[in-house]
């Protein structure tokens, strides 16, 4: 077992590094594969920016210190996690949460992956209708005038 | 909130990311998310995504009365929604659901309403439906020349990606009036060819069937009782068109309710009406082959605080029920959970219901179309 604290640095795309424990970093099975693989003391993350990747450390800081904990500790921390992941989303907008799902998507976090899912898929369920959709998640339509109107009909009874 | 211009758009992000959010989503929204793009509209229509959509989710409260109402029991969110037009489009000119009897499969409730009648060219009327409350499609099923008011029906398939779904109708009580006697007692109905067929089957009318039932995994179960009051669980297995008595009941309590859980088992809550004790058992898994099926005590329940929940053998009742509190007309409808630690009441809305205990199901939302090919 290694239990002494091995540092790795994170650089972004427009070099901004962040200092790490290696245990943070295994939260990401792109990232341990790669510090596996290539035990260099730092990693360039070309896809991902200063200001995302700052939130995925911060996401994988907050998990993992709890994953240490969790050994011995009561489901409190269970959540205690969770009220955090809530804080975490609620104050992102949107084109963050975009970014941050593209990013845990490259670094396969499936955690934090989840979490912005599931944002998404919130913002979706508190539209009301299909123009509110469009508008809130910035989708434009391709449909014809006619086309727009046979889905409407298809669909005829979910607007209330 | 985000302002409504940005850089980025959900349908930049890679089909099986979107489809991960979409897992996410309830059915209804994605309903309301079809008319936004045509990427979005390919990728919810998607017949494996709907499936395995429908696979994840989770099972909600339907109630059915002068309105339907959709309760998700883990947010207790309440969405109230005015019946389908469609559905009460019947000669009997009824205004609530009150009088039918639903039993649910994949997103579908099979809807039946007690009474029929002829036309006036002889044929009857048809009182059965097929409806998806999630996409508001209502299909009526033109009956064969047989109806009697004793009918019972079920939903199921043996391979239904091939075969499809099946709707079965028997009777309890055959016709035995001249020129009826006939009849067939009971009949498949195919939804592939939209066509009825008779099964050679003989009844036995010694075992009566409670109104209670449920599909599991394509085939029907109800609670099923004798004159020396043994109760059984019968099943009516699509893959070979007979009805079996699978097991027979833990015990036999006048008050039990079967329901499926887990999506491959039974479970069956019994009351004493006496001692008010509650009883909750779980099946071992239905459909394994060769092996028969038991039941196990899942957690009970006594003491003098337990509230009799309602019964009425003719109606389906789900794990919640409704009772009057407060004066006149006024009604709440409590939600009641039971679990190992007692019985807990949550008010789940406040109306003026009447008669509306008879008419909850368990049903999970899905997108599923309706198995007819659209015209």
């Amino acid at each position: 077992m290694e239990n002494e604290k091995k540092m790795i640095t994170l650089k972004s795309s427009d070099d901004v590094t962040f200092e790490v424990e290696e245990a943070v970093v295994l939260e990401s099975q792109f990232l341990s594969h790669l510090v596996q693989d290539c035990p260099a003391p730092e990693h360039k993350i070309k896809e991902v920016t200063g200001k995302i990747l700052s939130k995925v450390v911060e996401y994988c800081e907050k998990h993992v210190v709890v994953v240490v904990d969790g050994g011995d500790s009561s489901s409190s921390s269970g959540d205690d996690l969770k009220k955090w992941d809530d804080k975490f989303i609620k104050e992102m907008d949107l084109s963050t949460v975009y970014d941050l799902i593209a990013a845990a998507n490259y670094l396969n976090i499936q955690a934090l992956l989840d979490l912005m899912c599931q944002r998404v898929a919130d913002v979706i369920t508190a539209c009301k209708d299909h123009k509110e959709i469009r508008e809130t998640l910035g989708i434009v339509s391709d449909y014809t005038a006619e086309e727009e109107a046979e889905v409407l009909k298809e669909n005829e009874w979910a607007f209330d | 909130m985000a302002s409504p211009r940005r850089s980025w758009s959900l349908s930049l992000l890679p089909p099986e990311i979107i489809h991960e959010i979409f897992y996410k989503t309830p059915a209804e929204a994605l309903v309301r998310s079809k008319p936004t793009c045509k990427k979005l509209y390919t990728l919810i229509t998607d017949e494996t995504f709907i499936h395995k959509h429908f696979q994840r989710s989770q099972e909600h409260f339907l109630r059915a009365t002068d309105t339907v109402q959709i309760m998700d029991p883990s947010t207790r969110k309440n969405s109230v929604l005015p019946v389908p037009s469609e559905l009460l489009r019947h000669p009997f000119k009824i205004d609530s659901l009150v009088n039918t009897h639903m039993v649910h499969c994949d997103g579908f409730m099979l809807v039946e309403y007690k009474m029929w009648k002829y036309r006036d060219d002889g044929s009857r009327d048809t009182n059965l439906a097929l409806w998806n409350p999630v996409l508001r499609n209502i299909r009526w099923i033109e009956p064969s020349r047989s109806i009697t008011s004793s009918d019972y029906h079920g939903i199921g398939y043996k391979d239904k990606a091939s075969d499809g779904y099946k709707i079965l109708r028997f009777t309890s009580c055959p016709l035995e009036i001249e020129r009826y006697e006939d009849e067939p007692e009971v009949e498949i109905y195919e939804c592939k060819t939209s066509s009825w067929r008779t099964l050679d089957i003989e009844l036995d009318m010694d075992m009566h069937i409670m109104r209670n039932c449920v599909a599991v995994m394509g085939n029907m179960y109800w609670v099923a009782y004798t004159e020396d009051e043994e109760e059984f669980i019968r099943c009516f297995d699509f893959s070979d068109e007979t009805f079996t008595v699978i097991c027979v009941c833990p015990s036999s309590y006048d008050n039990s309710h079967l329901a499926s859980f887990n999506g491959d088992s039974l479970s069956l809550l019994q009351q004493d009406l006496v001692s008010r004790t509650i009883e909750v058992w779980v099946s071992s898994r239905l459909g394994d082959v060769d092996c028969f099926v038991s039941f196990s005590k899942y957690f009970s329940l006594s003491g003098p605080d337990i509230p009799a929940l309602p019964f009425h053998d003719e109606a389906a009742r789900p794990f919640y029920w409704v009772g009057v509190e407060g004066e006149d007309d006024k009604v709440c409808l409590p939600m009641c959970q039971i679990d190992d630690d007692g019985v807990r009441n949550y008010t789940v809305i406040e109306s003026d219901y009447s008669r509306s205990n008879l008419c909850g199901y368990v049903y999970v939302p899905s997108m599923i179309p309706l198995p007819w090919v659209r015209d």
